[in-house]
């Protein structure tokens, strides 16, 4: 009784800790505000969503049974199937679902302002992403562990699985092309940060060869040489950049960089995993969680101003980073840390093919989502705390703001955020860099951010070694994002093109993996190459379209978990499921009406395809971009109808969703929920 | 302490055996009376208590990593499949690695 009301008051004083601290966040207008007010705030409203509705969720409405085998027990095989210890489990969870995405999505939000991107992390993830990572894997491991578009087949039909699996495709096509251009634009014209990016490719294969030859399987003890090989590569950046003769040697513009980044793309798809892949996935794990708890450390230690107004004029659509209004635009830049499809896929992947018990699917489901967002708001601290001047400098692509630094200043001082050429000279020359303008992407502002918040932790000296650390640090699981993902879209086609011709979908037939490897790559290296030449940045492209498919994958995994619990005879609890399904449904639809009927060139992509297509033919186009035109026009035109496609693509899943529901609560027949029976566990203590 | 649930100490609640040998909870029971008839039992699987800290930490640490998988792999392919000699040490490691980068294991 006493711990109880123990209990009931700690979680009072968290509820009102999380208010008022949520309060002074929306609040505050005009001063700076201090960094640990939005620590504060994410971690009560974390706390208490977990504690309350995830707990709730999984008693009354999942009806989590702690007693019941999971696919582990039963299917233990050792390899794929294996009972694992819950904090291991979440580890590997954590570790598969947490990417880029979190850390650019916010930084490119945050031209809205602090307080939007901040607001939709938190209520996005707790209501919305945490629910989908968790019900996805509760129904995937009551499924013997079947992927989300295996379970849209069994439980809604074939049209589910098929959508389900080509949005998968597409999404993993864009999602690489626009991370590609995140490291292609970190790395342009800087040979510190490219010479660091190159050496992590010798240092993960060195690492795979200690691995697989000279010490097999252990994985600590390369990883160990991999990290300071890593560290030694990033002060050994510093030593190129002031080699003159060498330094030449990594100074790129962006196309060549593209170039590069397309030829390893393909490198990396065909060399077998133990050499490149393996290895680097090793050393990236271990910097992102390194990297990330350093960053909350350095965040609570300095308490670092949030200097970024609370919201900016660019809500009303006029925004130099990308174009588009305050509503959908933020709610599908921010995808990651909020509510990503994506993880659909890893809740119905590996995970539950793990899980020794299903009382851990809410600390695994939810509480990975979760610390996923944390790690998206500490993205939106690093960016915010930079001068607004300064995170507009970085990151306003030359065909906004003008290419001559003097122009660029001027253009973003008269839109009330002062800075100077000299203010951008110095902070370059701290970081080491030649210039810092138009770095568009989200990689080198963050960067920026993190350098100064570990350089106020750890002391100014090493501003240039913390920066380029972070871009090593962003690019070496961009890099694994997009070796992996071309790994698994060369699989995915392989099994489509098998349907056509038997052997093509052998996946161990080399011609088979080049063919299907090679066109991989190229449709991520088409939108690469577009994005690269493109002089509003190309980011402005192609992080909407992939929003804007990653939260289409979200509904159509919300969609299965709704038309579950519709068959499951839980009605009345399906809004957990269908409110943020409805929420994504609106956003995205409206942002692809947007993207599609806008007559703003910076968001319409028609518009823009046609305003381009006028100058060309009126001839007001210098030499240089009528020649780049007629490619641009077309790929205006092809990622309109690629809209188009995932919107068809959600409605056609949505519908055949609430066909299945209608039919079933008229007691028509309808697929049988595919769930294996109870089997009592019997990995038990007494 | 970890052991098995016999049929014998499980048999109240028991209605059948199902295909596998495993026994069959009783479906019948309200979903609260089988989480309070569960809440005596602690399950847990690879956990290993009454260790020091420091050395709990590392065994995370190395089952996080991966580290150890090859000696959990003979751990459990002695009891699962004693008949057939174990993969070598690089043999299981090439393998795991195969089979781990066949699927989704990296997202955005």
């Amino acid at each position: 009784m006493k711990n109880s009301l123990v209990a009931i008051f700690a979680w009072i004083a968290v509820a009102v800790l999380g208010s008022a601290a949520l309060g002074g966040i929306a609040l505050n207008r005009g001063e700076s505000i201090n960094a640990l007010w939005f620590i504060t705030a994410a971690l009560c409203v974390y706390a208490i969503a977990y504690r309350f509705y995830a707990t709730w969720i999984t008693t009354k409405v999942l009806l989590i049974d702690p007693t019941r085998a999971t696919p582990a027990e039963r299917l233990d095989n050792g390899r794929d199937y294996v009972p694992t210890n819950r904090w291991i489990v979440f580890g590997h969870h954590f570790a598969a679902i947490a990417g880029p995405g979190p850390l650019v999505g916010p930084t490119l939000a945050a031209q809205f302002g602090y307080l939007p991107g901040t607001l939709w992390i938190l209520f996005g993830a707790v209501l919305g992403g945490c629910v989908q990572d968790m019900v996805t894997l509760f129904y995937s491991t009551r499924r013997n562990g079947r992927s989300l578009g295996q379970m849209a087949r069994d439980e809604l039909g074939a049209i589910g699985g098929i959508a389900a699996l080509i949005t998968t495709l597409f999404i993993m096509i864009i999602l690489i092309a626009v991370l590609g251009l995140v490291v292609v634009n970190a790395m342009k014209h800087s040979p510190w940060a490219t010479s660091t990016v190159a050496a992590t490719i010798p240092i993960a294969m060195l690492v795979g060869l200690y691995m697989r030859t000279i010490r097999p399987g252990r994985v600590l003890e390369g990883s160990l040489l991999g990290v300071i090989l890593l560290l030694l590569a990033v002060a050994g950046g510093g030593w190129i950049e002031h080699q003159p003769g060498l330094r030449e040697l990594f100074d790129h513009p962006g196309l060549p960089l593209a170039w590069m980044v397309i030829a390893y793309g393909f490198a990396a798809a065909i060399l077998p995993v133990w050499l490149l892949l393996a290895p680097r996935d090793y050393l990236s794990t271990y910097m992102k969680l390194g990297t990330v708890i350093l960053l909350m450390l350095a965040i609570v230690w300095m308490q670092p101003s949030v200097k970024m107004p609370a919201l900016t004029q660019f809500v009303d659509g006029t925004g130099p980073i990308f174009g588009g209004k305050l509503f959908p635009f933020v709610f599908i830049t921010i995808a990651c840390g909020a509510i990503s499809g994506f993880h659909a896929l890893i809740s119905s992947g590996t995970t539950p093919k793990l899980l020794s018990n299903e009382r851990d699917i809410r600390m695994i489901g939810f509480g990975g989502m979760a610390l996923e967002s944390f790690v998206a708001i500490m993205a939106i601290i690093a960016a915010t705390v930079l001068d607004p001047g300064v995170f507009f400098a970085i990151n306003s692509p030359a065909g906004v703001v003008g290419k001559e630094a003097a122009d660029a200043v001027a253009k973003i001082s008269s839109w009330g955020f002062p800075v100077t050429v000299e203010q951008m000279n110095l902070l370059a020359q701290q970081m080491g860099e030649a210039t810092l303008f138009a770095r568009t992407g989200g990689a080198p502002s963050l960067a920026v951010g993190m350098a100064s918040i570990f350089g106020s932790a750890f002391g100014q000296g090493m501003l240039a070694m913390w920066y380029h650390f972070a871009i090593m640090f962003e690019a070496i699981f961009i890099l694994t994002t997009l070796d992996a993902g071309t790994r698994v879209g060369r699989f995915m086609l392989q099994d489509m093109l098998g349907n056509i011709w038997k052997p093509l979908g052998r996946t161990s037939w080399y011609p088979s993996v080049l063919l299907s490897s090679g066109i991989i790559v190229a449709a991520w290296g088409y939108f690469l190459y577009i994005g690269v030449i493109d002089p509003n940045g190309g980011v402005n492209i192609l992080w909407p379209l992939f929003g804007i498919s990653n939260q289409i994958l979200a509904a159509i995994a919300l969609c299965v978990a709704t038309g579950i619990l519709v068959k499951s005879d839980k009605l009345k609890y399906a809004w957990i499921t269908a409110l943020p399904l409805v929420w994504l449904i609106i956003v995205t639809s409206s942002a692809v009406w947007e993207k599609i009927t806008s007559t703003d060139v910076r968001i319409g992509f028609l518009a823009a395809a046609n305003d381009l297509a006028t100058k060309l033919a009126s001839g007001v186009l210098s030499p240089e971009n009528a020649a780049i035109a007629p490619h641009l026009i077309f790929n205006q035109r092809l990622d309109a109808v690629l809209s188009l496609f995932f919107i068809c693509m959600l409605w056609l899943i949505v519908f055949d969703m609430l066909r299945v529901c209608v039919r079933y609560l008229n007691g028509k027949p309808v697929p049988p929920l595919s769930e294996v029976p109870h089997q009592l566990t019997s990995m038990v203590k007494v | 302490m970890s052991k098995k649930l016999t049929k014998k100490n499980a048999n109240d609640s028991l209605t059948a055996i199902s295909d596998s040998g495993l026994p069959v909870f009783e479906t019948t029971l309200d979903i609260d009376q089988r989480i309070a008839q569960s809440a005596t039992l602690n399950i847990n699987a690879t956990c290993v208590e009454h260790l020091p800290l420091w050395s709990y930490i590392w065994r995370v640490i190395r089952e996080l990593s991966g580290d150890d998988a090859y000696e959990r792999y003979i751990a459990q392919h002695a009891t699962s499949d004693p008949d057939t000699p174990p993969l070598a040490r690089k043999d299981f490691f090439l393998y795991q690695q195969q089979q781990k980068w066949s699927g989704i294991q990296r997202c955005c």
